[in-house]
């Protein structure tokens, strides 16, 4: 049987702990799913390659509140035309994002424009 | 002429043992050196204590018997003091002894003492009459401050520049007393005293007589309404003056506190300032969360870029491919598909020179790039922003804030630490009290002049009821109004020689003011000479004729000991000049000046300094044969001081 894409957008527990040290702690975003969306962004900017995520996610957030104006999925259509799960997509470049703005952060860059290229 | 000769404490201040210093006969100085907490100011008080049988801190009101007795000594249960004064007034000498002792094992207040106070002349005791009348006669408390000069109060000296001041014109009345004014200005007033009584016996006769009896009591009516403002007048202007004392002994505390007084003015700006951070922080805080939602869109952009780029050259491709199909198929098909014609050989020869080499038909659904143009779509339809620029502004004000707080609490810290063991509380509420008295001594004034105006009008009043009465006069009545003119006329005498006098003084306080500021003065070159105002506030003038509008600290001493000097030689009281600290302004070639000059201000000179104003080998060296001896303060502990004598 053919691997279904998700419904939902899951993170796992050390993306959960990013998010909430970018929200709470370093403040850089007002609610969970704007960090979500930098960090697929930043991804997709450092050329992470598509796939999926490996670890346990725990589901967060629906692709339609995540992506209410659905740029973020035409995106992807445009630049991984050979994908065909985009929440998997997502939920895979918000991971590989947050882990690579973990290894910023704890390196010390705490200025949100040092990730803005 | 009053010369001190001998001190002696014991329990008082930090001498808790007896504690002796000799003042050779003079003329010249004797330096008492005291480094800070020794006791310097604690001998200063002891005089005024020995004269005035009141205990002072530094300032002008007096404080409470036991915070004079030695703590040492308080500690043991041992509580009183002796203070004792050799001194020689008019060619006699005189001993004059202050005791203080407990009544109860821990007194709490003044009540809880007994004074003895004794004064012998020539080993003979006085009576309480004649000893409150020598003292009165050696050292009058108001004019003290021109002999027993504390710099902790020179700013009332600055005081008698302001002509609305009532601080400046408490002073000009002690300096008037010092200079001997109040002996013509008595008789003025005693004579204007007596002509008041003599307009009133005239009231009184008048109202005897039915034809003048009506203005007599309207005359006696106006008599009392006159005294009765007068009385009122004369008791707001004491309020006046129990405020000043009262002011400046605030002023006083705030001086020596100024250290307290800078801390908590750090203090509250630091509080500000850490307020003002906290809430830029919040503000940025709110401002970058907004901008870094957009964040995603200004990382995206550079792939966005590069895909939308990407796409649109796989569309060309795909339409060059299409045209070329299109051109094969209609050379082998002799047929256009897309205009469906044929077409003829010429044509198809031409469309073959156009065709790259190996190139094919294929089909339209087999073209790649076609889906390319979808991805174009969908890639221009992503809406870019670049929050760059923003989100750094915002971060750096952020960074800046973060810092501008850490600063604040930074200071708070210090100026927490200076505080330490201060109420920042009461400091303030201390300055708040400054400003209500400030508030309190215009009413008092303002209401005091508003009586002077009732006076006034009652005063024309009586001049007017005078007159008539004269005029109606009897005989009777006209030897009362005889006596009354004469009075009048005398007091108008005594009245002009006031001001004559003062004007005379006046000239005479300047010129030996003037005097001695050039001499203390270090800018000698640029300055000319003091202009004393009416109220003997001195004004510094330079050589170009103007008057020096600002002057420094330093300046400001300087007048004010060279007003001191001036006094001294021009009243008909001279006594001793007793200096507690009063190089504290002074940069040492002032001090230099001002140690030169004190041989020349005062027959009789006692300086109590600390090292660090002036050094002992600097002061031989200036005073030379002036110098009349040493003494120097040693610490025992921080509760007991000797005094030894250095030379």
């Amino acid at each position: 049987m053919a691997e279904e894409d998700r419904k939902q957008i899951g993170l796992t527990e050390d993306g959960r702990a990013t998010v909430a040290l970018l929200t709470d702690e370093l403040g850089w975003f007002d609610e969970a799913q704007a960090a979500g969306r930098f960090a697929l962004g930043y991804a997709i900017r450092a050329g992470v390659e598509p796939g999926q995520t490996a670890a346990p996610v725990e589901t967060r957030w629906s692709p339609d509140l995540f992506d209410p104006s659905g740029e973020i999925r035409s995106l992807l259509r445009a630049l991984y035309p050979d994908n065909v799960m985009p929440v998997r997509l997502m939920e895979h470049f918000i991971d590989e994002g947050l882990r690579q703005i973990t290894v910023r952060v704890k390196a010390g860059d705490a200025n949100p424009a040092l990730y803005l290229g | 002429m009053l010369t001190l000769r001998r001190l002696e404490v014991e329990g008082f201040g930090p001498y808790a043992d007896r504690a002796v210093l000799e003042f050779p006969d003079g003329p010249g100085v004797t330096v008492v050196y005291g480094d800070n907490m020794r006791g310097k100011t604690s001998l200063m008080n002891a005089i005024r204590y020995a004269f005035f049988g009141e205990v002072h801190g530094r300032g002008e009101r007096a404080r409470e018997v036991l915070s004079a007795c030695n703590r040492d000594l308080t500690a043991e249960g041992r509580y009183g003091f002796t203070v004792g004064l050799s001194l020689r007034h008019a060619g006699q000498d005189y001993d004059l002894m202050r005791e203080v002792t407990a009544k109860v094992a821990v007194p709490q207040s003044d009540e809880d003492f007994t004074r003895n106070v004794s004064l012998r002349r020539g080993g003979v005791v006085l009576g309480p009459a004649d000893r409150m009348a020598l003292l009165r006669a050696m050292l009058p408390k108001d004019v003290a401050r021109f002999f027993l000069f504390d710099g902790e109060l020179l700013a009332q000296y600055e005081e008698l520049l302001i002509s609305e001041s009532e601080t400046g014109r408490a002073i000009s009345e002690a300096i008037e007393h010092i200079l001997g004014v109040p002996v013509l200005r008595d008789a003025r007033d005693h004579l204007a005293v007596l002509a008041s009584e003599a307009n009133k016996a005239s009231a009184k006769e008048a109202s005897r007589h039915q034809k003048t009896e009506a203005m007599g009591v309207a005359l006696a009516a106006a008599n009392d309404a006159k005294e009765a403002h007068e009385r009122e007048r004369d008791r707001k202007k004491q309020e006046v003056e129990e405020l000043i004392a009262e002011r400046d002994d605030i002023m006083a505390e705030l001086r020596r506190q100024e250290i307290y007084a800078v801390a908590i003015d750090r203090l509250d700006t630091a509080g500000k300032d850490r307020d003002a951070a906290r809430g830029a922080q919040v503000a940025k805080a709110a401002e970058l969360k907004v901008a870094m939602a957009e964040a995603w869109r200004t990382v995206l952009s550079e792939p966005v870029r590069t895909a939308r780029a990407a796409a649109r050259e796989a569309t060309a491709g795909a339409l060059a491919s299409m045209l070329t199909s299109m051109r094969v198929h209609a050379i082998e098909n002799c047929h256009c598909g897309t205009c469906d014609q044929d077409v003829p050989e010429d044509v198809r020869t031409r469309l073959a020179a156009t065709l790259p080499p190996g190139a094919t038909a294929v089909s339209p659904g087999d073209v790649a790039g076609l889906s390319a143009l979808a991805h174009t779509s969908e890639l221009d339809a992503f809406r870019e922003a670049d929050v760059r620029g923003e989100v750094r502004l915002i971060w750096e004000a952020l960074r800046q804030a973060r810092i501008d707080e850490a600063d604040a609490l930074g200071r708070i810290a210090e100026a927490n630490k200076t505080l330490d063991g201060q109420n920042p509380e009461e400091l303030r509420r201390r300055k708040t009290s400054l400003t209500e008295v400030g508030g309190k001594i215009r009413a008092a004034s303002d209401a005091a002049e508003a009586e002077q105006k009732l006076v006034d009008e009652q005063v024309a009043t009586i001049a007017r009821l005078s007159k008539r009465l004269e005029e109606a006069g009897t005989p009777e009545l006209a030897t009362f109004q005889q006596r009354e003119r004469v009075l009048v006329t005398a007091g108008a005498v005594f009245a002009d020689a006031v001001d004559r006098y003062k004007a005379e003084l006046r000239a005479r306080v300047q010129d030996t003011a003037t005097r001695l500021f050039l001499e203390m003065t270090t800018e000698k070159k640029d300055y000319a000479s003091l202009s004393i105002n009416d109220h003997y506030g001195l004004t510094i003038i330079h050589r170009d004729g103007r008057a020096e509008d600002s002057r420094s600290a330093g300046a400001e001493q300087v007048v004010a000991l060279a007003l001191m000097g001036a006094l001294q030689a021009n009243a008909p009281l001279r006594g001793p000049i007793v200096m507690d600290t009063p190089f504290g302004r002074l940069d040492p070639h002032h001090t230099a000046n001002v140690v030169t000059t004190l041989p020349s201000m005062a027959e009789q000179v006692i300086l109590f300094v600390q090292e660090g104003e002036i050094d002992r080998a600097t002061v031989r060296e200036l005073l030379g044969g002036h110098l009349l001896r040493e003494y120097q303060l040693d610490k025992q502990t921080a509760r007991r001081t000797l005094v030894v004598e250095a030379r």
